[in-house]
């Protein structure tokens, strides 16, 4: 076939074009192949995690047999700082996983920018609320490797015992009233001592666990611009919201103040607050243990705290290119592997839309509440002042101080380190 | 043949290279590291950015505005007094106990010496779970008909309790060193009171308490340089809560490096902290001076 010189010219272009756009990336990935190098990834301590992601590493190092990559874990108190001092020692790993102290980090030049990265498809196959906390102003410093996002655990035989309906989807949530009543009816006392507590928190008197009450009430902790919060965490919603916290400890006392390590599967706990992951916890080392779990309780409104680990890399990696492959690998490529071994939430719409069970009691609680419900951690660079003021003062209400004068001292100090920012 | 002044200098030249490594190690480990944070509290640097900018006495200025360093100010010294006042007096007590020779003397000297041994970490942990409203030490209080307390949960007890497992902790190492000093008085000098018609209260109060007193200072300092450097129970059993009522110096200076990242802010406050434990050893020394010997 002879080809006419319009046509020519315009195969020509067209050639010309897929070569521009090809080489630059067949480039990259020749010389990624040919070189040998060592990237270092850094995860939170947890013996199941870590089995899943070394099983996922053997596969990136299988299909790029010049890369070795030397996996670290550190318990999760721990893993900030050991971040933050190996860059202060200018030694940072080459990727490792973050979570909402993005914004902490970023703003400090810690992490690398990865819009250049980041596909629009790619961005485009991820859930809005994962695309929160690795985000700081409207650049990506991370992609998510899950969600993660929180329901009721509930003891089928002490329900089955009380007569108590067990709710499966998400529009019979249990209202306050109704919790509290539950909660109440559960619980047991011989004197002085309680036998079972109503009510338990895994993620105990932490914002994580208790915002979803504030912004059921209609209620905010910081303004909308993150850069205060008196007018915010005093406000009379989150007051309000936050007495009714408080009655759960001293009024009705359907919820201890210390934590009860292991008390819902073994019998100590009637209903409990946990994560979604916690469903692996209790099928691996609690097998017998019959539970359900049912949507989290609502109040004006619904909500349901999200978030989890993105993988990050360090912005002074001497391989950004060969870093990007690990992360691409870990939370793209292999993104059903690891939602499959890890027990995390999917966060692409495609693993959804592809795999049924998503769809299904109880996956479908904690992803219809994703998907409707979700509320995020504040995100901001001061974030870790504000988690510990927060814990201080989620202490103090359950122990029975004064609310509105709690919540007035600490939107005072929050200030303060908010005007500041990290680090200064 | 070497003159004086030569034998002098070789001394001198032994001694040195004797006390060489050690100086090196302090040098390196101790007063850089001290020198570097006297200079980063002149600066405002984050650990998270190697961009240091001079700030002059800001940081100094404000930890002496910030009401959480003064709150944390006041609960070490209050902490400091506590711990030290009962600490030497259970230590004082207990080697007056073992002096005597009672049975099972080598057992008491071991049971009370294991606590010094074991890991705070693991005794912080152990306290946490026994002063739980479902622990021990409230079981024990039920059982014996008597209403549970808080302890860690509550403003007022909080800060006690750390002191009580803290005294339960170190009494067994400071017990030996008052057990050694009363090993080492004279017993003639009893005698002779004993002879003079002195009671055992007497005794006590003229002839031990003032043989005891080199013991007394080295039991007072360190326990005061170790009571102002209290972290790992806080850090393990309060969080600094409730209400900041355990909140202390260290802890604070450890959050706003490590978590706050505010690395000019802590070595400011750092200086403070070795500012106040050095006068404060300072003052100890000289008003526990003693001339008395045996």
């Amino acid at each position: 076939m002879v080809l006419k010189p319009p046509t020519r010219i315009l195969a020509g272009l067209v050639t010309l074009l897929v070569l521009t756009l090809a080489v630059p990336t067949l480039v990259r990935h020749t010389a990624l192949a040919q070189q040998r190098l060592t990237l270092r990834f850094w995860m939170s301590a947890d013996p199941q995690l870590e089995a899943a992601i070394d099983e996922l590493l053997r596969g990136y190092t299988r299909a790029n047999p010049n890369v070795t990559v030397q996996r670290d874990a550190f318990p999760f108190n721990e893993y900030h700082q050991k971040i933050a001092t190996a860059s202060a020692a200018g030694d940072p790993p080459d990727v490792f996983w973050m979570d909402v102290r993005t914004a902490a980090f970023a703003a400090q030049g810690t992490l690398l920018v990865l819009d250049k990265y980041l596909t629009p498809q790619n961005k485009g196959d991820i859930l809005e609320s994962g695309l929160i906390e690795p985000v700081w102003k409207s650049h990506i410093y991370g992609v998510p490797m899950h969600e993660l996002t929180e329901g009721l655990f509930v003891n089928r035989a002490m329900f089955e015992e009380a007569g108590i309906k067990i709710p499966q989807r998400v529009e019979e949530a249990w209202t306050w009233d109704e919790f509290v009543t539950n909660a109440r009816r559960l619980t047991r006392r011989t004197g002085d001592r309680t036998d079972v507590w109503g009510f338990g928190v895994l993620r105990h008197l932490s914002d994580w666990s208790i915002l979803p009450v504030i912004v059921q009430n209609n209620g905010a902790v910081l303004s909308s611009d993150m850069k205060k919060a008196t007018g915010s965490l005093n406000s009379p919603a989150v007051v309000e919201a936050m007495k009714w916290y408080q009655d759960l400890f001293t009024r009705h006392r359907v919820i201890a103040i210390d934590p009860l390590p292991d008390g819902f599967p073994t019998g100590k706990i009637a209903i409990f607050q946990a994560p979604s992951t916690y469903r692996a916890v209790l099928d691996r080392r609690f097998p017998d243990f019959k539970y359900a779990v049912v949507p989290m309780f609502k109040g004006k409104r619904c909500a349901v705290t999200a978030g989890g680990w993105n993988v990050s890399i360090a912005a002074r990696t001497k391989n950004p290119d060969a870093a990007w492959s690990l992360v691409d690998w870990l939370t793209r490529e292999k993104h059903a592997d690891w939602v499959r071994t890890s027990g995390y939430l999917p966060v692409r719409k495609s693993l959804i839309q592809k795999e049924r069970q998503f769809r299904q009691y109880p996956w479908d609680i904690f992803a219809t509440q994703l998907q409707n419900c979700a509320i995020h951690r504040p995100h901001t660079a001061a974030y870790n002042f504000f988690f510990d003021t927060f814990l201080a003062v989620a202490k103090d209400i359950a122990l029975g101080r004064d609310v509105q004068r709690t919540l007035d001292d600490a939107s005072s100090r929050l200030d303060v380190a908010l005007s500041r920012g990290v680090g200064r | 043949m070497l003159g004086i002044s030569g034998i002098r200098r070789q001394r001198y030249q032994t001694a040195a290279a004797f006390l060489l490594p050690a100086a090196i190690g302090i040098i390196l480990f101790a007063i850089l590291p001290i020198a570097q944070a006297v200079r980063i509290s002149f600066f405002d640097y984050s650990l998270l950015n190697p961009e240091q900018i001079p700030v002059g006495l800001e940081n100094y200025d404000r930890a002496f505005k910030d009401p959480v360093f003064q709150v944390a100010l006041k609960n070490t010294l209050l902490y400091t007094v506590l711990l030290v006042t009962f600490q030497t007096a259970a230590a004082l007590g207990l080697a007056l106990l073992l002096k005597q020779q009672v049975r099972g003397l080598a057992f008491f000297r071991s049971a009370f010496f294991i606590p010094v041994v074991t890991s705070l970490v693991v005794i912080s942990t152990v306290w946490k779970l026994m002063y739980n409203s479902q622990g021990f030490i409230n079981g024990v209080l039920r059982t014996a008909s008597l209403s549970p307390q808080p302890f860690l949960s509550s403003v007022d007890q909080a800060l006690l309790s750390l002191v009580a497992m803290s005294v339960w902790k170190d009494v067994g190492f400071y017990m030996l060193i008052f057990l050694a000093g009363l090993q080492a008085i004279p017993l003639e000098l009893y005698e002779s009171a004993a002879i003079d018609g002195a009671s055992r209260l007497q005794s006590f109060g003229r002839i031990t308490l003032p043989l005891l007193r080199r013991p007394s200072v080295f039991v007072v300092v360190v326990g005061t340089i170790s009571a102002f450097k209290v972290f790992t129970p806080v850090y393990l059993m309060t969080d600094g809560g409730p209400a900041e009522s355990t909140m202390v110096i260290v802890f604070y200076i450890f959050r706003s490096a490590f978590r706050y990242f505010q690395m000019g802010y802590a070595s400011a406050m750092s200086v403070v902290l070795l500012v106040i434990v050095l006068v404060l050893t300072l003052v100890q020394f000289r008003l526990l001076r003693t001339t008395v010997e045996y």
